[in-house]
This record gives C-alpha cells, sequence and structure tokens, in this order.
C-alpha cells in the first residue's frame, strides 16, 4: 500500500516537471517576433537551424530566456511562501497577496523608485530591499492582528488583508502620479503584475533574494511540518516554535519583496497553488513544499506565456490571467470552508 | 523523577492550581480526578511546560525551566483533549510526525509509527485523512502519535502526559488503550492522564490524586482515594463504594446526591 502511494507521487512529481518543462519550451520558441519551436533547441544546441537567424537567437536569450527564468522563479517562491504562511497561520486562505503581503513590498519599492533618489537610494537592490521591509512590515502586521491563539480566524485575515491592499492601491495611486515615469502604466504594473521587459541586468538582485528564501523554508520544511499540527503540539514535539514563526515570516518576505520587487503584485499564485498541491500529495510539507513550487513555477511559466499571446503583439498584465482563474477559486474554497464551519 | 514544589497557576485573578506539592516517579500510572474545574487539565499543561507557573517543577532532578524543547520531546509526550487536525493529513502522516525528535530516516520514522498503528488498532486506516475519523478514532491517533515519540532507549525513564485520553472511546478500545498505557508504565515510565470516569481510574491506575480548587484532597492507591466521604467532597455526590466481582479493585456506584 506505502509503496503503491508512493509510486503514484513520484509518478505526479514526474508529470508536473514534465509540464514545467513543456512551458518553458512553450516560452522561448513563441512570440511575435518568431514562433518555431527549434528556438527552445537553437540557443544552446551548436548546430545550424535553418531559417533561423542571430536575430532570433538574441530574441530567445536576451528577451524570452531571462523573462523565463523569473516566471519559473516568481512562481516558485509565490507558491512556496503560500505554503509556509498558511502554515503559519493555519488557515489554507492565507495567500501573501490576499492577506497583504505583497501590497506592502509593492509600496515600498515604489517609494525607493520614486521618492529613493533624493536619499541616494537608487537600483535594484534598494528597490528589492525596500520591497523585503514592506513585505516584513506587512507580515508581522497581520500576524500581530492574528492575535496569540495561533489559530489565525478566516475573518480577521482576509480584512486584514482587505485594509492593507485597500491602503496599499491608495498609496501606489498617489506616488504613481508623484513619478516622473508614465503614471497610468507603472500602476497597472504594480497591481496587476507583469514580465514584460526584463533583462538579464535587473535580475541578480532579486533572483538573490527569492533564492536564499526558497533555500531557507526548503531546509526548514521537516519543522514547518510539524507546525500543521499548532504551535503547542509543533512545541511538545521540540520545535522552536518562537524562532520557527519569526524564520518564516523573514523568509516569506524577503522571498515575496525580491518577486514583488522586479513583477510587481501577482495574486493568487500562493492560494491555488498550495491548495492543488495538497490535493494531489497530501499535507505534509516536505512533499508539499516541493510540489508548490514545481507546480507554481509551470503555471507562472504558461501564465505568463498566455499573457504575451492572447492579445500579441500587445501583452496583458500576468495578474489578470492569474486572478480570473484563481478568484473563483479563492470563492470557492470560502465557501467549502464555511460550510465545514456550519457543519 | 517529576517533583513539584509549591506550584500554582493563575489564570486571570484566579489561582487554578493552588501550591500544589507532588513527587512522582515510574514505573507508574498516575489518574488525576476531580470535578470540572478542579485544575486537572491545568496542572497537566504546567507538567507540560506549557504555562507560566509560581513554584518549581523538576523533571529528572532539573528544574522544568532549564530544559530545552528539543531535550524534553525526547522524554515527555503530551495528548492533549482538544484537537483539529490539518485537511488531508493521513492517519500515517500524523504519527510519523511523532518522530520528529528523533535522528533518523523517513523511512525508521514510518516503520516506527505503523508499529504504533499496529498498536492501536489503526493499520488499516494508515491512508486515511484523520479529520475524516470519528472522534475515537481520532482519540487513538493521537494517543499512536504520542507512543511512537517516546519511543526509543535514549533518556531513561519518560513521561507520558494524558488529558481524557479515554473520553471519545468506546468500551472495547477504553480498555485497549488504557492496556496499552499500562504496558507503558510497565516499561519503567510515568504516566499522568486527568480522567473522568472513576471506575477505570480504579482499574488501570496505581495512585489517585483527587483535587478540588486547585488542591489536593487526597492522593493515594485507589482502595485509599475512592471513598464515599472523599467522593462526596470532591463531587459533592452520595456514592456506593463495592468491589469489583472479579479483579476485587473498588467500583464506584454514584446516586443522585
Amino acid at each position: 500500500m506505502l509503496a503503491k502511494v508512493n509510486q503514484r507521487q513520484q509518478m505526479l512529481f514526474l508529470a508536473v516537471a514534465l509540464s514545467a518543462l513543456i512551458c518553458a519550451v512553450l516560452a522561448l520558441s513563441s512570440g511575435p517576433v518568431i514562433s518555431d519551436w527549434r528556438l527552445a533547441l537553437a540557443w544552446w544546441w551548436p548546430a545550424d537551424f535553418s531559417g533561423i537567424k542571430a536575430l532570433h537567437i538574441d530574441v530567445v536569450t536576451q528577451i524570452r530566456l531571462p523573462r523565463l527564468v523569473l516566471a519559473l522563479m516568481v512562481g516558485c517562491v509565490l507558491a512556496q511562501s503560500g505554503c509556509a504562511t498558511q502554515t503559519l497561520c493555519r488557515n489554507p486562505l492565507a495567500d501573501p497577496g490576499l492577506i497583504g503581503i505583497s501590497a506592502g513590498a509593492a509600496v515600498a519599492a515604489l517609494m525607493v523608485i520614486s521618492l529613493g533618489g533624493k536619499w541616494g537610494l537608487q537600483g535594484e537592490f534598494w528597490v528589492s530591499g525596500g520591497a523585503f521591509l514592506g513585505a516584513l512590515a506587512a507580515t508581522l502586521l497581520v500576524y500581530k492582528l492574528a492575535g496569540q491563539s495561533g489559530h489565525t480566524p478566516v475573518a480577521t485575515l482576509i480584512l486584514a488583508g482587505v485594509a492593507i491592499n485597500a491602503f496599499a492601491g491608495a498609496i501606489i495611486g498617489l506616488l504613481s502620479y508623484h513619478a516622473d515615469d508614465d503614471s497610468l502604466r507603472l500602476m497597472s504594473f504594480w497591481q496587476m503584475g507583469s514580465l514584460a521587459g526584463i533583462s538579464w541586468q535587473q535580475l541578480p538582485f532579486g533572483l538573490v533574494f527569492m533564492g536564499l528564501s526558497s533555500l531557507m523554508l526548503i531546509l526548514r520544511r521537516r519543522a514547518i511540518n510539524a507546525l500543521l499540527l499548532g504551535e503547542r503540539q509543533a512545541g511538545y514535539l521540540g520545535v522552536n516554535v518562537q524562532r520557527l514563526k519569526r524564520e518564516i515570516i523573514l523568509w516569506v518576505a524577503l522571498g515575496v519583496g525580491g518577486a514583488v520587487a522586479l513583477t510587481g503584485m501577482i495574486g493568487f499564485i500562493g492560494l491555488v497553488i498550495p491548495h492543488i498541491s495538497r490535493l494531489l500529495v497530501g499535507a505534509d510539507i516536505k512533499r508539499l513544499m516541493p510540489m508548490s513550487m514545481l507546480l507554481g513555477a509551470a503555471v507562472l511559466a504558461f501564465a505568463d506565456w498566455l499573457a504575451r499571446m492572447l492579445v500579441a503583439p500587445a501583452e496583458l498584465p500576468i495578474g489578470i490571467i492569474t486572478a480570473l482563474v484563481g478568484a473563483p477559486f479563492f470563492l470557492y474554497l470560502l465557501l467549502r470552508q464555511k460550510r465545514h464551519h456550519y457543519a | 523523577m517529576l517533583e513539584l514544589s509549591h506550584v500554582s497557576v493563575r489564570r486571570g485573578q484566579r489561582k487554578v492550581v493552588d501550591g500544589l506539592s507532588l513527587c512522582l516517579s515510574g514505573p507508574q500510572f498516575v489518574a488525576v480526578l476531580g470535578e470540572n474545574g478542579a485544575g486537572k487539565s491545568t496542572l497537566l499543561r504546567a507538567i507540560a511546560g506549557d504555562l507560566p507557573f509560581s513554584g518549581d517543577i523538576s523533571l529528572q532532578g532539573c528544574s522544568l525551566r532549564h530544559w530545552s524543547a528539543a531535550r524534553l520531546a525526547r522524554m515527555r509526550a503530551v495528548m492533549e483533549q482538544q484537537f483539529s487536525p490539518p485537511a488531508q493529513m493521513s492517519v500515517l502522516e500524523m504519527v510519523t510526525l511523532g518522530r520528529y525528535g528523533h535522528d533518523e530516516c523517513d523511512k525508521e520514522a514510518r516503520l516506527h509509527a505503523q508499529k504504533w498503528l499496529g498498536y492501536t488498532h489503526l493499520s488499516e486506516y494508515a491512508h486515511r485523512e484523520v479529520a475524516s475519523l470519528s472522534g475515537g478514532e481520532q482519540q487513538r491517533v493521537q494517543l499512536a502519535r504520542c507512543l511512537a515519540q517516546l519511543d526509543g532507549d535514549s533518556g531513561g525513564q519518560k513521561l507520558l502526559l494524558l488529558d481524557e485520553p479515554t473520553s471519545a472511546l468506546d468500551l472495547y478500545h477504553q480498555h485497549a488503550c488504557l492496556q496499552l498505557v499500562r504496558a507503558f508504565t510497565e516499561a519503567g515510565h510515568l504516566v499522568i492522564a486527568v480522567m473522568h470516569d472513576v471506575n477505570l481510574a480504579s482499574l488501570y491506575a496505581d495512585q489517585i490524586l483527587l483535587l478540588k480548587n486547585g488542591k489536593r484532597i487526597i492522593q493515594g492507591p485507589p482502595q485509599q482515594v475512592l471513598q464515599p466521604d472523599t467522593l462526596k467532597s470532591a463531587y459533592q455526590i452520595n456514592s456506593h463504594i463495592t468491589p469489583h466481582p472479579i479483579l476485587t479493585v473498588p467500583m464506584v456506584f454514584s446516586m443522585p446526591g
């Protein structure tokens, strides 16, 4: 029986990894300039492909590849952070976007962009750093609001998110008008998210932030798994709960901060992906977290491909796509929780 | 092994446990009895290291305040009365979590968990979701997890704290689980269980600690504690005590007061 369960889960991991690969091939090989599946090979395979010019290879390596790397990383980190915050709050609705962590990061990043110049805080490092601090502040605020019981009520969580998101929306609106850039475009970027126009030069700090967060969370997966039983039981099992909670908050803020600084707010990944993964591999964080990371990477790469292709040569903000799928899913989860609540 | 000196626990203005001193060591099964609000569960949580208290609690000669969570986890386990299982977690996964503090690979941890699932008659539920089980079955899962946690040679004498371990169990499993707990004490360990069923306590406990308003009324073997006058002062009930026809331990027949 156990061997059967393990085998089934190995197959699932393989299937999800394969779909991530297919999404990657799609992302590299199609777009408004040229669509040819051989592009996914041509940029690294030392052979001559007829009809593919050096320009096309440049499009892949300088435009599509950094964008794909970012999509995979952001999807992975948002889904992983969702896993961690859901365990921290003991609530399957605790998504970094819904409860306001992404909004905190976005506001802080935008503040650095539009006001940081006065204090010499320019460049990607300060934007990512600002986003991290904003995310940290929002996470701590939500966690304090949740109270001491360790079991966060849905209403508190969602209302805290509504408040932080509304406040962040207002600030983003204000700052967008203050900034020199085309304010409308900037606003849609921060509130709906986009991976458009990303280049290798912009990536390093964000990737380091996300990579560190991802690594630290996956290293702590055993302790996070014990936290599933609640703070008290985790403590009885030998987890240093206060320290673990601080670590989770710190690493989630770092990862979400790094992601938001580069892509703006992309919602619902942290909600939907862990939930689907839980249906696939169960609640055990040691399997759930890697599965969420893999699935999150695949889904965000696919969503970004849709964002590029649906209205090509124009682009949709990716947040529209994740919200179109994620928001109904969120409502379904709410209804289900309500039913359980009254059952 | 476990020593309490002048332990008091406050909740708000009220002293729920009031200056209690105790000295217990294994192998022994101690049942804590008393009316609702007598301070039984609070006492258990204080011993578990989970509530602030005044006075001192020491384990194996070392004050509880100096124990690290990791070290404590290897020698004491706590089964709580109220428990809400996380969504989608299987019985095997939950019992395996009991092995958190042990240095072993996942496979070894699972083998330990499967052993205790066998002892608690839960093997066939191993891959079911915990939340889908009945209250009694969930209670057995918790017991299996606690026993799996304390399984192992290291650490010498161990302490198992149970808060109403049989409250949701049917007659068969009440006896099956308490026999399992008894077997655990006979390996040299100490069990402290908060209970409501006086007769089950009489059948299985070596000692009964009877509490009222956070203070001890009496502590001793069942024959000594289960007397009409002590039960009257603990529960305000009239009772008739008669020996069990086969096992000779005292059985309590309560009557409306």
